[in-house]
């Protein structure tokens, strides 16, 4: 396994729990989000370990500004985390894939894909714009042995991070949702497991919504009627 | 990597429909093996007591349209029930300008209204401790394909009936999903293939004027 996160300490610290369960992990530094640097960083994993099976594009995020306000910075940033980014590792990552037959290209995507959330505009359109690339790129690589889906998570808490995670709000939250409850890291890993596996040898191209049924009810009328929201 | 399998259902009781053949009878192999207890539930005689001993299960003979089957069946998972799986379907091709009533009706009522009743016979069990509800609908709700359109249609509502059920019963602790399987090689898939082979063969005859 190899990690690439920006903030390299909770790499390390993370490098170090899994090796705890005895597991091979590295962590590798990466130089920005563009074409060469991604290009870069799935050479490094795929030469570490002579072959590469399954690229994860986890890291994604908004920088949160309402559509009139939203400057070019935001926006290119956004759409080259979130999107492009998919791209270039996939790019990268299909050479040695396609060599053993065997390959696993997986996104986090997310419920803003579908719905909307205010100041998030370009968030939810960079979204969309994978759950298309997942499609395409699943397409054009169906013969090779190489899967590509992704995991439209909703409300994720983030225990300790974010404003959304403080225990008041996670609270309010979990009134809107169907289950009752925002969901946990693991609920998404879950779904990724299973994406990554053998298993999943005839999915292709697809999303799993994880969102505790979130996105089911029509209006906010629904749930009110529903459950009640005082 | 195949074999080797966890106890993600381990102590479960599992109801499966159409348990008999194809989709139905592996997932009650799989789950079994995962751990759970299996109530096969269906018509197709031997297949289906062949599938239950498969899955160390047992057979109960029925069908989705009757309540009294469902019943029995129910009762036989006994106190609880974690796990309901809608897999009980047919097919019969048909098309929209000469689609019949009658093969309408059949589909609706084995599809939809089976995993329906099947659903809300089990839904006071479910709620005890939450469960899970897994109906299998089809990419047909989804894509259009010839000589579909009652199964096609059927399906769809399939997808919605399992929204309402999540929706409603989510804050139950039962989440309600849908499978929605492309080709799969099953009895009734191969059943689909040998008609549209026959009616392929009919147009190309009448194609060269034979």
């Amino acid at each position: 396994m190899v990690i690439a996160n920006r903030t390299r300490d909770v790499a390390a610290e993370l490098v170090r729990q899994l090796e705890a369960c005895n597991l091979r992990v590295h962590d590798v530094p990466f130089d920005g989000l563009d074409r060469a640097g991604l290009h870069a960083l799935v050479g490094q994993a795929a030469s570490r370990h002579g072959r590469l099976d399954i690229v994860v594009h986890n890291a994604g995020g908004c920088l949160w500004s309402s559509l009139e306000e939203l400057d070019e910075e935001k926006l290119d940033a956004t759409l080259a985390l979130n999107l492009n980014a998919c791209f270039w590792l996939a790019q990268a990552a299909i050479p040695h894939m396609r060599a053993n037959r065997f390959g696993r290209i997986l996104v986090t995507s997310s419920v803003s894909a579908r719905v909307a959330m205010g100041g998030g505009t370009h968030y939810s359109a960079a979204k969309a714009g994978v759950n298309a690339f997942i499609r395409g790129a699943a397409f054009e690589h169906a013969r090779d042995g190489i899967t590509v889906n992704g995991v439209e998570a909703g409300f994720i808490a983030k225990p300790g991070r974010g404003t959304l995670s403080t225990p008041e709000n996670m609270a309010r939250i979990g009134r809107f949702i169907p289950v009752g409850s925002m969901g946990e890291a693991d609920d998404i890993a879950y779904a990724m497991v299973y994406l990554a596996s053998e298993q999943a040898k005839y999915v292709t191209g697809q999303t799993i919504l994880v969102d505790g049924g979130s996105t089911l009810p029509e209006t906010g009328f629904a749930v009110e009627q529903q459950w009640g929201i005082e | 990597m195949g074999d080797r399998m966890s106890s993600r259902l381990a102590g479960r009781i599992a109801l499966i429909t159409g348990a008999a053949t194809g989709i139905g009878r592996a997932s009650a192999e799989l789950f079994a093996r995962e751990g759970a207890r299996i109530v096969l539930f269906g018509l197709g005689g031997p297949a289906l007591d062949d599938a239950a001993s498969a899955a160390g299960g047992t057979a109960v003979h029925g069908d989705v349209t009757n309540e009294a089957d469902i019943a029995a069946a129910i009762g036989t998972c006994g106190e609880r029930l974690d796990i309901v799986l809608n897999a009980a379907g047919l097919i019969i091709p048909d098309e929209p300008e000469t689609v019949m009533d009658e093969t309408w009706t059949t589909m609706f009522d084995v599809k939809l209204t089976g995993t329906m009743r099947v659903c809300r016979a089990t839904l006071p069990l479910l709620r005890q401790r939450g469960g899970a509800i897994v109906n299998i609908a089809s990419v047909a709700a989804f894509n259009s394909s010839p000589d579909s359109v009652s199964y096609a249609t059927s399906k769809a509502a399939v997808v919605s009936y399992t929204r309402s059920l999540a929706f409603a019963h989510g804050g139950d602790g039962i989440r309600a999903n849908a499978v929605a399987p492309g080709w799969v090689r099953t009895p009734m898939s191969e059943h689909e293939m040998r008609l549209l082979a026959k009616k392929k063969a009919v147009h190309q005859k009448t194609n060269s004027g034979c």
